[in-house]
């Protein structure tokens, strides 16, 4: 052996060579080696696959859960997206990020948002909702049973709604960052206007999953279609993607990348504010009284289903609005037709124009529909 | 092999330049929590994260700190340093052919030296973990930590988790100097190899902060470093630790061989 090394000394090149390839070759190994594994359910109309949605029972799991967008957004000034703190709600709106979640399968839940050295929490607990941000070391309180106010864990159409109606609010982006949170908002959406089939045969964080595709049938929209997955054996949401129109890859994908179906233990849902930290209670009643301001008026909805709408105007001390805001909107483009002027935010999925007079439109819709929805408006 | 490997400890630790590089990393968690505590009245928050604000509530925290501000350029370069040192240092004074000819072997030179860049290695990183959490605890006190998930842990249990996060930066640096040592034995010129391994170390830095590269990031050396942060939240997270420790492995490996091809198969002449 030695004799043969020291006449061809190139020859002991081989160990770190094959120490590399082992390497590579593993790790790829294991990175395909459940996706490559065969699934072989028996196929389900939707229509079994949603009875069956609303026959399970919500089942206590922990897992991560990973949630990718790409919006095609804008670039906007730093710190204005968060996306230099990725564990903010709205740094969410691009890139990918990882959060893990807790459920004992009854009323307390945990979401932790995970950034560098920084976390958001969303605990849900017999003393109510927990937000807390380790970034300024704050929390919110809203007391009261819990779970109630938050999503419901179960995504079946039928107990989709509380909590659903308002706007994109930080809440909201919490809710879009689990599969379950994304699917209760794309099932409201389910209606004649859509055509929904079924997808067997897929395997997400390990496990057999069925798939729900809703495709629009109308040609007004932005979005190409809606896929929920669901874990073959007890209808757990595991991802949701949104592709629109035309694209091959999903604009936004939040699914898990590993489940286990064993209830956490009950430490991981406790939550007392740590010392050191401002804390917020806001009562749920008074609250709603707080995000209504003189001058705001509910906004309306135009079009139907897929390509409605939303057109309101905004309070009169948002449009004079901070500096950082104005700035933000100099960087849109600027759009101008019969319905007046304003900047136009567009996404592959959703648009948004802010009219220069305080109105806005919003919709999963191409941008013309928006004006016409202004000018009507 | 024992007083070999004691003999090379004691060269490593006696080096003047070993000596003040190592004052140098103790120095950074004494300014940090000097620093901290003249500026305690300013508000905080919307800075960097990286446990600064948590110094205040917590004098364990400069340790975490210090060991997440050192991480990219004082800890590599120390280990840059000592590693390009290893070999094409005792080439360049030319005391590599008689270190040779002690009936010990290439082979285990090779490990002996590189015991000995793990020695210094856990004792730089050490000295940091240890001086700031020291520090910090007589300048800001001590009691119940709070974890990045908001929930409080006691102080041995933070202890505990100091440690473990130290050992882990411990292991990553240890990977670096058998990329240090690999680079130490294709050079006669001991700054070539230290400038060269920091170059690498620099370079990777960078590529990890390109989110287009970012199908590269897992392969990176330096992208899992900082991951035993992930331990402070509650439940710790080991996700990124494991993740880390295995590409440490990887890298100290392929190296080490490579070192091992390189060094075994070389003509030495000085």
């Amino acid at each position: 052996m030695s004799a043969i090394l020291a006449r061809r000394p190139v020859l002991r090149w081989v160990a770190p060579g094959a120490a590399l390839a082992v390497i590579i070759a593993g790790s790829q190994l294991a990175a395909h080696w459940p996706a490559n594994a065969a699934v072989s359910l028996p196929p389900k109309t939707a229509q079994q696959l949603l009875v069956d949605l609303q026959g399970a029972t919500p089942h206590a799991l922990s897992g991560t859960v990973k949630a990718t967008a790409s919006l095609g957004l804008p670039q906007l000034p730093e710190g204005m997206t968060g996306a230099d703190d990725s564990a903010s709600p709205l740094g969410l709106l691009s890139g990918t990020h990882t959060a893990k979640v807790w459920y004992d399968g009854k009323t307390s839940g945990r979401i932790a948002l995970l950034g560098d050295s920084a976390e958001t929490d969303l605990v849900a607990n017999s003393s109510g909702l927990w937000l807390w941000q380790s970034s300024d070391k704050s929390v919110l309180h809203v007391p009261g049973g819990s779970l109630t106010s938050t999503p419901p864990r179960r995504t079946g159409p039928v107990h989709a709604e509380p909590g659903s109606r308002q706007a994109i609010t930080p809440g909201m982006a919490q809710q879009l960052s689990t599969p379950e949170g994304v699917a209760a908002f794309a099932l409201r959406m389910l209606d004649p206007s859509t055509q929904v089939t079924t997808d067997s045969n897929e395997r997400i964080a390990g496990r057999a999953a069925y798939q729900l595709v809703l495709t629009p049938k109308t040609s007004g929209t932005t979005i190409g279609s809606i896929r929920i997955a669901f874990d073959a054996a007890n209808f757990t949401p595991l991802r949701t993607e949104i592709f629109a129109k035309g694209a091959a890859k999903p604009a936004v994908n939040v699914g898990f990348s590993s489940i286990s179906y064993q209830r956490p233990s009950a430490s991981v849902f406790a939550f007392r504010p740590p010392a050191g930290a401002s804390v917020k209670t806001v009562n749920p009643s008074t609250k709603a009284g707080h995000t209504r301001p003189s001058g705001f008026s509910a906004p309306q909805l135009v079009g139907k289903d897929w390509a409605s709408v939303l057109v309101g105007k905004l309070p009169a001390h948002a449009t004079s609005g901070a500096a950082k805001e104005r700035d933000v909107l100099r960087m849109l483009p600027s759009v101008s037709g019969s319905w007046g002027s304003g900047h136009l935010l567009s996404t592959s999925l959703v648009n948004v124009v802010l009219t220069d007079d305080g109105r806005y439109a919003i919709g999963a819709v191409p941008a013309a529909s928006l004006y016409a929805a202004l000018g009507r408006g | 092999m024992m007083r070999f490997a004691r003999s090379e400890m004691r060269l490593i630790a006696g080096r003047r330049r070993n000596q003040a590089g190592l004052a140098v990393l103790a120095a950074v968690p004494i300014l940090l929590a000097i620093a901290v505590r003249l500026t305690e009245s300013n508000p905080r928050g919307g800075g960097p994260p990286s446990f600064i604000d948590d110094i205040v509530g917590n004098g364990v925290f400069v340790a975490f700190a210090a060991l997440t501000l050192q991480l990219t350029l004082f800890l590599p370069l120390a280990i840059s340093m000592v590693s390009g040192d290893a070999i094409a240092g005792e080439a360049h004074t030319g005391t590599l052919r008689y270190l040779l000819t002690v009936p010990a072997g290439r082979s285990r030179v090779l490990a002996v030296k590189y015991f000995g860049l793990v020695f210094g290695a856990f004792v730089a990183v050490f000295t940091v973990a240890v001086v700031g959490a020291l520090v910090g605890m007589a300048i800001f006190g001590t009691g119940s930590l709070t974890t990045l998930s908001g929930t409080q842990i006691s102080l041995g249990a933070g202890l505990l988790r100091l440690f473990v996060s130290t050992v882990y930066v411990a292991l990553g640096m240890s990977s670096l100097a058998a990329l240090g040592l690999f680079v130490s034995t294709l050079t006669t010129q001991p700054i070539a190899a230290t400038v060269a391994t920091m170059v690498l170390t620099a370079a990777m830095w960078v590529l990890d902060a390109v989110p287009q590269l970012g199908w590269l990031h897992p392969w990176l050396l330096v992208d899992h470093w900082a991951a035993f942060a992930d331990l402070m939240r509650d439940p710790a997270d080991w996700g990124g630790v494991w993740r880390g420790l295995s590409v440490d492995l990887g890298y100290a490996v392929v190296c080490l061989l490579a070192a091992w091809a390189r060094f075994d198969g070389k003509d030495i002449t000085t």
